[in-house]
């Protein structure tokens, strides 16, 4: 099959359950080798998407085209995905062995095939040894681990993913983000996986599709989500964000002018995202990421400078949570390096560089 | 004083409570043996005539077989009828689950005596004549409600997704119900077959009620009870109880043993040391 193909493609997708509209008219298309992460809150929609996808639940309309096939009327024991799911939910009457080649032994695969195919699987997770227990008597992150062999055993057009390390520490957590990413590079498979841990949507993704409320709120990569969020939700839910409201007094060709707790600063015109554009009079948000922040003085040229008050410091090892408070009463939370400011109150010049800012365009009668 | 008293109380009354169980089977097991055709204390003589007159002895043998066959009749029923409501059970929730639940376990509710005789009118009604049929009816009607709680009990336990990952991997419903449904509740119902037939083997006011000629092993010691004791029914009351013991010991064992893994179905490990 060509690349050209995407992998998965959900077309107009809605899904309620009685009143509450779990899925609002979702479009998607997934590219083929491609790790993409549905990341949100509880409740924003992504489990439901991934178990539409997975064919476990029909949707109200829409499509859901696998590998260029539409799958919409199919059962989920017919379609090309395999679903690897929060609990594992290995058989455990089992062994390691016939749980991962349950899939080959469902398609029909000879036996010599299936323990050849269980063979590869087990190596590819490193966990070759185990195959004659029972799941009941491995670790965790084993666990796991198997759960994902059996997955990809039956070699599907894509995996889901659903929250799969969310029943692990943290630890461990860090160590099969690795080890998954890895794998999908590996094998060159097509990963969706959900999760509403931000931080594992950041490390791992090639595009995150940040959801709330049934919608994808934005499709991108992980820095250019987390640099220029196109919604303030995005902004709050990826990172820490501080956000500033301004109104555009001007445009003149690449620069924008505005006004910001009566002051006056001047962005790039491409600092609003979301392909939104805005004209004089416009109500805006301002994003700036804590990082970006440099505490006075000694602003660099052209530099956005930000009257403030020092309030608090949270010590954090190798930096330092500086809570402060504008001129209009706007609080802040910076990251600096320890010692750069001195402990309690005080005022304080921050600088920001203007092409560090991200300029939200504010709906009209919508936060 | 009174922290010695209190820590030594429980202990003390949890073990008259083990004694009070266990003394009458001590003596009753003792009685067996005693060379004479009384059953009294002290026991000057010892013999095993008791037991080899038991065995001998062909009106028990035949309700032994009476009840063996009125057991496994009912047990047969019980699951039959206790499985599939277990799976209806299962998919309803909240208050229809509770008045589903609440309607079927009613039977054990319901005085035993009550039960018998309106079972005996239901089957004479129906022109089916009192005996094993008629027993094995009432046995079913009492060990339903067992067998659809101690399998939805296990049912509860099995997480969804251990269907849906099945079927997700290839499988039809048909498959998933006899490769992963049926090998999971496996356990449950072992369980559920051997406390049917110890709940049948061991009845008396309905086998009383609706047996016919050919006595039941309960209602055949009764019988033999009113012309007093003699060491012949102790000994084969202690027969009758070290089969139980044995395989209740064992089914218990085999319970154990298979549900172990099954706690993996749910959010159970956390972190790599669960299980170590």
């Amino acid at each position: 099959m060509p690349d050209s193909t995407p992998a998965i493609e959900v077309r107009d997708i809605v899904k309620s359950f009685g009143e509450f509209r779990a899925i609002d008219n979702v479009s998607l298309t997934i590219e083929s080798g491609v790790f993409i992460t549905l990341l949100g809150p509880s409740g924003c929609g992504k489990s439901t998407l991934l178990r539409t996808i997975a064919g476990f639940l029909t949707p109200d309309s829409g499509a859901v085209i696998v590998g260029g096939r539409d799958v919409t009327a199919l059962p989920p024991h017919i379609r090309p995905v395999n679903m690897v799911f929060q609990d594992y939910a290995l058989f455990p009457h089992m062994s390691v062995r016939r749980n991962v080649g349950f899939g080959c032994e469902m398609k029909g695969m000879t036996k010599s095939d299936i323990e050849a195919r269980v063979d590869a699987m087990l190596e590819l997770i490193r966990l070759p040894d185990v195959g004659d227990r029972e799941p009941g008597a491995l670790s965790g992150g084993q666990r796991q681990r198997v759960a994902l062999a059996r997955a990809l055993a039956p070699d599907p057009v894509s995996l889901l993913l659903d929250e799969p390390l969310g029943a692990l520490d943290l630890k461990l957590r860090l160590e099969l983000q690795h080890e998954l990413k890895s794998i999908q590079r590996t094998t060159g498979k097509t990963f969706v996986f959900v999760t509403h841990d931000q931080d594992e949507a950041m490390s791992m993704s090639d595009l995150v599709a940040v959801m709330k409320d049934g919608r994808i709120e934005q499709l991108d990569t992980p820095r250019a989500i987390y640099a220029r969020p196109a919604t303030a939700f995005v902004a709050g839910f990826v990172g820490a964000a501080n956000m500033l409201s301004g109104r555009v007094v001007g445009t003149d060709g690449a620069a924008l002018r505005l006004e910001v707790e009566g002051l006056h600063w001047s962005v790039p015109a491409d600092a609003v995202t979301g392909g939104r554009t805005v004209a004089t009079g416009d109500a805006v948000t301002l994003v700036i990421r804590p990082e970006d922040v440099i505490v006075g003085p000694a602003p660099g040229r052209g530099e956005l400078v930000l009257p403030a008050r020092a309030r608090t410091q949270t010590f954090l090892g190798g930096r330092v949570h500086l809570r402060c408070e504008t001129a209009a009463g706007t609080a802040l939370t910076l990251e600096v390096r320890p010692g750069s400011v001195p402990e309690g109150d005080g005022a304080i010049d921050l600088h920001v560089a203007p092409d560090a800012v991200a300029i939200l365009a504010n709906d009209k009668g919508h936060s | 004083m009174m922290r010695l008293l209190g820590r030594i109380a429980l202990p003390v009354y949890f073990w008259l409570f083990v004694a009070w169980l266990f003394v009458p089977l001590f003596v009753m097991a003792a009685m067996g043996f005693r060379d004479s055709n009384f059953v009294a204390f002290p026991i000057q003589s010892w013999t095993t005539d008791w037991y080899r007159s038991v065995i001998e002895d062909r009106e028990i043998m035949a309700s032994l077989w009476v009840s063996l066959q009125v057991a496994v009749l009912s047990t047969v029923m019980g699951l039959g009828i206790g499985t599939p409501m277990a799976f209806m059970v299962a998919r309803f929730d909240g208050v229809w689950r509770a008045v589903l639940i609440a309607i079927i376990v009613m039977p054990a509710f319901i005085p035993i005596v009550v039960s018998a005789i309106a079972l005996r009118m239901f089957i004479g009604n129906f022109g089916i004549d009192t005996g094993i049929l008629a027993i094995a009816f009432g046995h079913a009607v009492s060990s339903v409600p067992f067998v659809v709680v101690m399998l939805l009990t296990r049912l509860n336990s099995m997480s969804a997704n251990l269907a849906d990952a099945a079927r997700d991997l290839g499988a039809d419903e048909f498959i998933v119900f006899f490769r992963v449904v049926l090998p999971y509740l496996a356990p449950a119902l072992f369980g559920a077959l051997m406390f049917c037939m110890l709940l049948s083997f061991e009845d008396f006011t309905r086998s009383f009620f609706l047996g016919s000629f050919d006595p039941t092993f309960p209602v055949l010691l009764f019988a033999r009870l009113r012309f007093g004791f003699d060491p012949g029914l102790a000994a084969i009351s202690t027969l009758v109880l070290l089969v139980t013991i044995v395989l209740g010991l064992y089914a218990e064992r085999f319970t154990r043993k298979r549900a172990a893994p099954g706690h993996q179905g749910r959010l159970a490990a956390r972190g790599d040391d669960t299980n170590a």
